[in-house]
């Protein structure tokens, strides 16, 4: 059951930040590129398999009943870049607004 | 242990730790700018000297190093070899002169403002790409050689370049996202992300129980990612946008340094890692074949569109960043074919990193080049330029010598890579016809487009009359010294080849040497 809910949870992840890079509001653009980015991290945690216990070893668990530790280890990782890139990302935003006073995609690059 | 043997043994980090402690040191002293500016060209030397001593001290064979002293499948292992090494040695020469020439020529309050820090952030990003032996360690420098790059880019952040910031930040992420669904997908199918592992596993698919169409599926996603950050056909359209609006020493490191990282990746992943699951194809079609045929095709594309696209540019920045997807497509060209026949691997090899190089030197040169002509007359538009030959010497050889390194005249350094390719078709054992007919009708193509750019940009910028525009200003002679400097090296790298070339044999060698690259990693502890 679980890895039909994860697929479900992922795709519509992966359809919603394709959605709203789309948009014309560049504000949402980047919305969705964040949760593409995002629904990529969840992914990678499905790619370690998801059915063992938690990955602390102790006498009594053998190794093949946990969870594959080193994808949440990426994860953590790549949670921390995407926040480095999000934040920045977000402050350029303000920048282009502040510089073009608009934040709409067909006026800041229509008129290339 | 000896104190030497320990010396020896940490040396393939020294080079990150270098640029890392410059990249900090410069940070924290940025209340004196002399004290910065000092602090910086210390740690250039320091990392020139430390890349040039491993390039000689790994020629006998690759160094590696496993960080914290974890065995090499569990921790993440360094490996430097001759090919990584060549390309960082001439990264960090770009590097050095992108620095000499900003001291100059870039305001004194944006150079306390962590600029120095930021370039040699950039620099420590690049040498963890180049050197790392794993997967998903790779696409965490590229994260960060990319943030570096995020903020250069956008340094004055004026209007055209926060809008050109926001294209290239946008496409990176993007681009990153595809690389993390990639990494995952070959680490859930082959079970490694350690690259000498994954390529020792791929040699053996039935043992290791990995489903090769899956595999091929994701080595396709990563190819498409260092396409897009190589700037390949069709996903070029950030080259121009970008080049145009950064600062001219950021283009010069962009198309030095960073598009470098992802050729460099593209060639590790695609001739050290993948060739051993080669002899296992599926039917007719093996990952090598499809790379090479889609590679042979985009970069064919990149070489006319860039060229075509170069000849109608009125702006220098965008004549330069056309031909640098022109040129691009010229590196990857003979990659194409090294992929699909194996025979000639290593002779596609030598001409791909020399064109890299020769590409690399020259377009450092002309964009800053480009950036003093800005600077001093304040337009890149080659209809506001003319006689500039007469008006600044120096700056004119430079350009000159550079442009025509691009398009391959002898003696100069880019004669060899050129020639190097027309070999590649000619000398070897007969390949299949139809390849080795339209790799040369391409290669003609586009040098001819190359050489009438060239001529292009160098009649109406700096031959005839003297434009009003360029005899009422002046460029400070301080800062074309530097384009001189590049100017030699490509020049003394051309009438001295015999002598760099067994460098360039070497990288070649190392970066198609799948089972010495898996000995040294995995046996060689």
């Amino acid at each position: 059951m679980t890895p039909l809910i994860l697929a479900l949870i992922l795709g519509s992840l992966f359809s919603l930040g394709t959605f709203l890079l789309l948009r014309r509001d560049l504000l949402k653009a980047i919305l969705g590129v964040i949760i593409l980015g995002q629904a990529a991290n969840v992914y990678l945690i499905t790619m370690g398999g998801i059915s063992g216990t938690v990955p602390v070893l102790s006498d009594s668990s053998s190794l093949i009943s946990i969870t594959d530790p080193l994808v949440q280890a990426l994860v953590l990782t790549a949670i921390v870049i995407s926040l480095g890139t999000t934040s920045f990302v977000l402050v350029l935003l303000l920048r282009v607004y502040d510089e073009h006073g608009t934040l709409d995609i067909d006026r800041l690059w229509g008129q290339l | 242990m000896s104190t030497s043997a320990s010396i020896v043994s940490h040396s393939p980090v020294l080079p990150l730790l270098i640029a890392l402690l410059t990249a900090s040191l410069t940070l924290l002293s940025r209340r004196s700018l002399k004290l910065t500016i000092s602090l910086s060209l210390l740690g250039t030397c320091a990392y020139v000297a430390s890349i040039i001593s491993l390039l000689f001290s790994v020629q006998s064979g690759p160094l590696v190093y496993q960080f914290s002293a974890w065995p090499a499948p569990y921790g993440i292992s360094f490996v430097a070899d001759s090919f990584a090494l060549l390309l960082l040695c001439i990264a960090a020469i770009v590097t050095a002169g992108v620095l000499v020439y900003s001291i100059t020529t870039v305001d004194e309050s944006k150079q306390k403002f962590s600029y120095h820090s930021l370039l040699h952030f950039m620099l420590f990003g690049a040498t963890g790409a180049l050197l790392t032996g794993d997967l998903f360690n790779l696409f965490v420098w590229f994260e960060v050689t990319l943030m570096t790059s995020y903020v250069l880019v956008t340094f004055y952040s004026t209007s055209k370049q926060t809008k050109a910031g926001m294209t290239y930040v946008i496409l990176n992420l993007i681009g990153g996202a595809f690389m993390l669904i990639s990494i995952g997908g070959i680490y859930a199918t082959t079970g490694t992300l350690n690259l000498a592992d994954l390529s020792h596993r791929l040699s053996q698919p039935d043992l290791y129980n990995i489903s090769m169409p899956s595999v091929m599926l994701f080595s396709m996603i990563l190819f498409v990612v260092f396409a897009l950050k190589s700037g390949l056909v069709p996903l070029h359209f950030w080259v121009p946008i970008v080049y145009q609006a950064a600062p001219s020493p950021i283009s010069a490191l962009l198309s030095g340094v960073v598009k470098k990282v992802g050729l460099y990746a593209m060639i590790r992943i695609f001739f050290t890692v993948f060739p051993s699951g080669d002899s296992t194809p599926l039917g007719e079609l093996s990952i090598l074949t499809i790379f090479g045929i889609s590679l042979f095709i985009l970069s064919a594309a990149s070489i006319i569109f860039g060229g075509i696209s170069a000849l109608s540019q009125d702006n220098i920045d965008n004549l330069l960043a056309y031909s640098s997807i022109s040129q691009m497509g010229f590196i990857m060209l003979p990659l194409s074919l090294a992929a699909l026949f194996p025979s000639i691997r290593q002779m596609a090899l030598i001409a791909t990193i020399i064109l890299t190089l020769n590409h690399s030197l020259a377009k450092a040169s002309l964009f800053l080049a480009s950036g003093c002509i800005k600077n001093a007359i304040g337009s890149a538009n080659l209809s506001d330029l003319g006689g500039l030959s007469r008006h600044s010497p120096i700056l004119s050889i430079s350009v000159f010598v550079s442009i025509f390194s691009l398009v391959g005249i002898p003696p100069i350094f880019g004669f060899f890579g050129k020639l190097h390719l027309l070999i590649l078709p000619l000398n070897t054992e007969p390949i299949q016809t139809m390849y080795s007919s339209l790799f040369i009708l391409i290669l003609l193509v586009g040098t001819v487009l190359s050489f009438l750019y060239a001529i292009h940009l160098w009649n109406t910028g700096f031959w005839g009359e003297i434009s009003s525009t360029v005899s009422d200003s002046t460029i400070p002679v301080q800062n074309q010294y530097i384009l001189l400097f590049f100017t030699l090296m490509l020049i003394s790298l051309g009438v001295g080849f015999e002598s760099i070339s067994p460098l360039i044999e070497s990288a070649s060698r190392s970066a198609i040497d799948s089972s010495g690259y898996i000995e040294a990693v995995l046996y060689h502890r």
